[in-house]
C-alpha cells in the first residue's frame, strides 16, 4: 500500500490535459486543494469538470500530466485512490436489479474501512428500503443511496459531480444535510461541482472556475465575491471608453450606460473610471455568485 | 436562522446578523449557550467554516465570549453591544439610501424631505399597532 | 472476490438459465420420443443409448450458443448498461474483475462439458452398433466440438473485451467457426493443396485452438491496459 501524506493537499492537478480526438476536454489543468476545504468546480456545461473528476477517479486516462490524490498519483494506484475517495457520480448505474441490502454488502466487501454504524443511521435517515430493488427507486433515493455508499467507508475525500441535477428541492435540502453531517463531523474535504449556485455558495469556502477545459480563476468564495464589482459608468453623448481597467472580467455598452465588471476591485480603478474621458458618473455594484458566473462566461465568449 | 445565498452580504456576516438581531430581541438572553458550530451550520445549511468565521466576529465585538471545553456564550453587554453594532447597521442602510438618491440625481434637501416623511410614516404605524 | 462472482452470476442469471434449458430441453424429447416408441424400441439393441446419445449431441452443439453468449456478455454487457462504470468507482482491481469474468466462463463450460459431454462420451464410448454408425469417430467429434467452442468463447470475449456491444460479441463469436472453415476450405481449393478431410479437419481444428487461446489472452490483456471502464 503506497503511503500518502496526511498533511499534503487532498489533490494536486499539475498540467491535467484530456484530448477528445482534436477537442480539449480539460487544458494544462493546475490547482490544488488543501485538506478540509471544500471546494466548488464552477463552468458551464461542457466546460470539462465531469471529465477532471473522471480522471481524479482513474475512470478516464489523461493525454498528459497528473493528477495526486491524497498523495497518491491516480495513474499508478488507482485503487488505492478509490479506497480513500467517496464519489458521487451525476448519473448513476448501480446494478438495478440488486437490491439496496444487496448493494450494501457488496460495496461493504469492496472497502478496507465500512462503517457500519454511520451506514445504519444513513439508511434510516434517508429512508432506504433494504428489500427494493435499484430500478424501483426514485432519482432522488438513488442519489441518497450513492452518497451512502460515498461516505459510508470514511473517505478522506468526496468527490461530487453534480450530485443535485434533477432532485426536487427536498431531495437536494435532505443531500446537502448529509454531505454537511460529514463536513462537521470529520472535517471532509470536498470537491463538488454543480450548476446550483445557491448550494454551492452555502457550502464551499473555494470556488474554481472552469471554462472549455481551462481554470479562470480560484479564490476563496467570500473573497471573490467582496472583491468584484460591477461597476456602471454613464457616458456623455458619442463617447466611447477606449480602455477597461486592469482585471475587467467583462464590459458592454447600452446606449449611454459603459458597464464592466472588474476583478480585485480598488478605489483606484474606480477612479481610473471616472477619470475616462466621456464618463460622467459611475457607481459600484455588487455581485452575487450568479451574475459574477454569467458575467465570466460572457467575457470569455466575447473574448475568443 | 435563514441564510440568502442570493444576498450580496457574505454569509458569514448574515449569521452575525442573525445572531445578533436574536440578541437584540431577547432570544437569546445573556448567559444563554449559543448553538454549537455543528448545530448552527446544519440549522442553517452552511459550512461550518463560515459559522466560525460568524462566530469569530461576534466574540470580537464583544457580543459573546467562549468557555473553554463549554461552548460559547452571550455576554453580559452583549445586548448593548447588540444594539450599538445594529445602530451602526441602520447607519450604512441610511447612507446608501442617500446615495442611491444622490445618483438618482436628487438634492441633500430632497433627500431631507424624503427622510422626514419616512420617518413620519413608519412611526405613525407603528404607533398604531397593539 | 465471492460477492464479485455473485454478482457476475446474478448479472449473467438469464443466459445461465437459458443454458441449463439448453442442456435439458435435448433430453427432455429424448424422454418423450423413448416413451412415444416405447413398444417398439425403434428395433435397436439399445434405444436409451441412442436416444440420449443424440440429445446430449445435440445439447452440446446447442450449449455452443450459451458459450458464445457469456463470453459475449461478460465485459460487454456491463458496458452496454453502463454498470461497469460503477463498478470501476469501486476499489477493485480490474484483474480481479477480470479474473471473476474468466470463472464464470470457464465454470460453465465445464458444467457443459462435465454433462453433455462426458454423457456423450460414455456413451458412444460402449459399443452399440447404432452408436457406431451415427458417430464414427466420436473422439475426433468430441475435441472438434472442444476446439470450436474454444474458439466461439476466445473470439466472443475478445469482441466484449474491445466493444460495448454483448451482441455483435456473440455474433463475432458464432461467426468465427464457419469463417474458419470457410476460409480453410478456400485456401484449399485456391491454392489446390488438395488436402484431405482428415488433414483440413486438424487444420481446422488447430486454427480454431490457436484463435479461442489467442482470443483470450488478447481479450484479457486489452481488458486489464484499459483504463475506462
Amino acid at each position: 500500500m503506497i503511503a500518502s501524506t496526511e498533511t499534503g493537499p487532498a489533490l494536486e492537478l499539475i498540467g491535467l490535459t484530456k484530448r477528445f480526438g482534436r477537442t480539449l476536454g480539460v487544458d494544462r489543468l493546475s490547482l490544488t486543494i488543501p485538506r478540509g476545504s471544500v471546494f466548488g468546480l464552477l463552468g458551464p456545461n461542457g466546460a470539462g469538470k465531469s471529465t477532471t473528476i473522471r480522471m481524479l477517479m482513474g475512470m478516464l486516462a489523461p493525454t498528459d500530466g497528473q493528477a495526486r490524490v491524497l498523495g497518491i498519483d491516480v495513474a499508478a494506484d488507482p485503487v488505492e485512490v478509490k479506497q480513500r475517495v467517496g464519489y458521487v457520480p451525476e448519473t448513476h448505474h448501480i446494478y438495478r436489479w440488486m437490491r439496496v441490502g444487496e448493494v450494501l454488502g457488496f460495496c461493504k466487501s469492496c472497502f478496507r474501512k465500512w462503517n457500519d454504524q454511520t451506514c445504519r443511521e444513513l439508511v434510516e435517515l434517508f429512508g432506504l428500503d433494504l428489500e427494493k430493488k435499484v430500478k424501483h427507486l426514485s432519482k432522488g433515493t438513488q442519489v441518497k443511496l450513492a452518497l451512502l455508499l460515498a461516505v459510508a467507508h470514511e473517505p478522506e475525500l468526496l468527490l461530487l459531480d453534480e450530485p443535485l441535477s434533477g432532485l426536487d428541492p427536498i431531495a437536494r435540502e435532505e443531500f446537502l444535510d448529509g454531505v454537511l453531517r460529514t463536513i462537521c463531523e470529520r472535517g471532509q474535504t470536498v470537491l463538488i461541482s454543480s450548476h446550483m449556485l445557491d448550494d454551492v455558495r452555502r457550502l464551499a469556502d473555494t470556488v474554481g472556475f472552469l471554462y472549455e477545459g481551462r481554470l479562470l480563476l480560484q479564490d476563496n468564495l467570500d473573497t471573490l465575491l467582496a472583491s468584484t464589482k460591477r461597476i456602471s459608468a454613464t457616458l456623455g453623448d458619442g463617447c466611447r471608453p477606449t480602455q477597461a481597467p486592469d482585471g475587467t472580467i467583462w464590459q458592454r455598452i447600452e446606449g449611454r450606460e459603459w458597464i464592466v465588471t472588474l476583478r480585485d476591485f480598488t478605489p483606484e480603478k474606480l477612479g481610473q473610471i471616472q477619470a475616462t474621458q466621456g464618463v460622467e458618473h459611475a457607481s459600484v455594484i455588487d455581485l452575487g455568485l450568479e451574475e459574477l458566473f454569467k458575467d465570466l462566461i460572457r467575457g470569455q465568449r466575447v473574448a475568443s | 436562522m435563514q441564510i440568502d445565498p442570493h444576498s450580496h452580504v457574505p454569509i458569514y456576516l448574515q449569521i452575525a446578523d442573525g445572531v445578533r438581531a436574536a440578541v437584540a430581541a431577547g432570544v437569546y438572553r445573556p448567559g444563554d449557550a449559543l448553538p454549537s458550530l455543528r448545530a448552527m451550520a446544519i440549522q442553517a445549511h452552511v459550512n461550518p467554516n463560515t459559522v466560525q468565521r460568524a462566530y469569530d466576529e461576534l466574540e470580537r465585538e464583544g457580543l459573546i465570549y467562549c468557555r473553554r471545553g463549554r461552548g460559547l456564550f452571550v455576554a453580559e453587554q452583549g445586548l448593548a453591544s447588540a444594539q450599538s453594532v445594529t445602530g451602526n447597521g441602520v447607519r450604512r442602510a441610511l447612507e446608501d439610501a442617500i446615495r442611491a438618491g444622490q445618483t438618482a440625481g436628487m438634492s441633500a434637501n430632497e433627500v431631507r424631505q424624503l427622510f422626514t416623511s419616512a420617518l413620519q410614516r413608519v412611526t405613525q404605524a407603528r404607533s398604531k399597532q397593539p | 472476490m465471492k460477492w464479485l462472482l455473485w454478482k457476475d452470476y446474478r448479472h449473467n442469471r438469464i443466459i445461465l438459465l437459458l443454458g441449463l434449458g439448453f442442456l435439458l430441453v435435448p433430453h427432455l424429447f429424448a424422454l418423450y420420443a423413448l416413451h412415444r416408441q416405447a413398444s417398439q424400441s425403434w428395433g435397436m439393441q439399445h434405444p436409451w443409448q441412442y436416444a440420449f446419445g443424440v440429445s446430449s449431441y445435440a445439447g452440446l452443439l446447442i450449449s455452443l450458443l450459451t458459450i458464445a453468449l457469456i463470453a459475449g456478455s461478460a465485459i460487454a454487457g456491463e458496458r452496454v448498461d453502463r454498470s461497469a462504470e460503477f463498478l470501476a468507482s469501486l476499489p477493485i482491481a480490474r484483474r480481479t474483475i477480470v479474473a471473476s469474468k474468466l470463472v464464470l466462463v470457464m465454470t460453465i463450460a465445464a458444467v457443459i462439458w462435465a454433462t453433455d459431454g462426458a454423457l456423450f462420451g460414455c456413451l458412444a464410448a460402449a459399443d452399440s452398433p447404432e452408436m457406431g454408425r451415427l458417430f464414427p469417430d466420436w473422439q475426433k467429434g468430441l475435441a472438434m466440438f472442444a476446439a470450436v467452442g474454444l474458439a466461439i468463447s476466445g473470439i466472443a470475449w475478445l469482441f466484449s473485451s474491445l466493444t460495448t456491444s454483448p451482441m455483435l460479441s456473440v455474433w463475432a463469436g458464432m461467426v468465427s467457426p464457419p469463417a474458419i472453415i470457410g476460409g480453410t476450405a478456400y485456401m484449399n481449393h485456391l491454392f489446390e493443396l488438395r488436402m484431405s478431410d482428415d488433414q483440413l479437419g486438424l487444420f481446422c481444428a488447430g486454427i480454431c485452438l490457436t484463435l479461442g487461446i489467442a482470443g483470450f489472452i488478447a481479450g484479457t490483456w486489452y481488458y486489464l491496459r484499459r483504463v475506462e471502464p
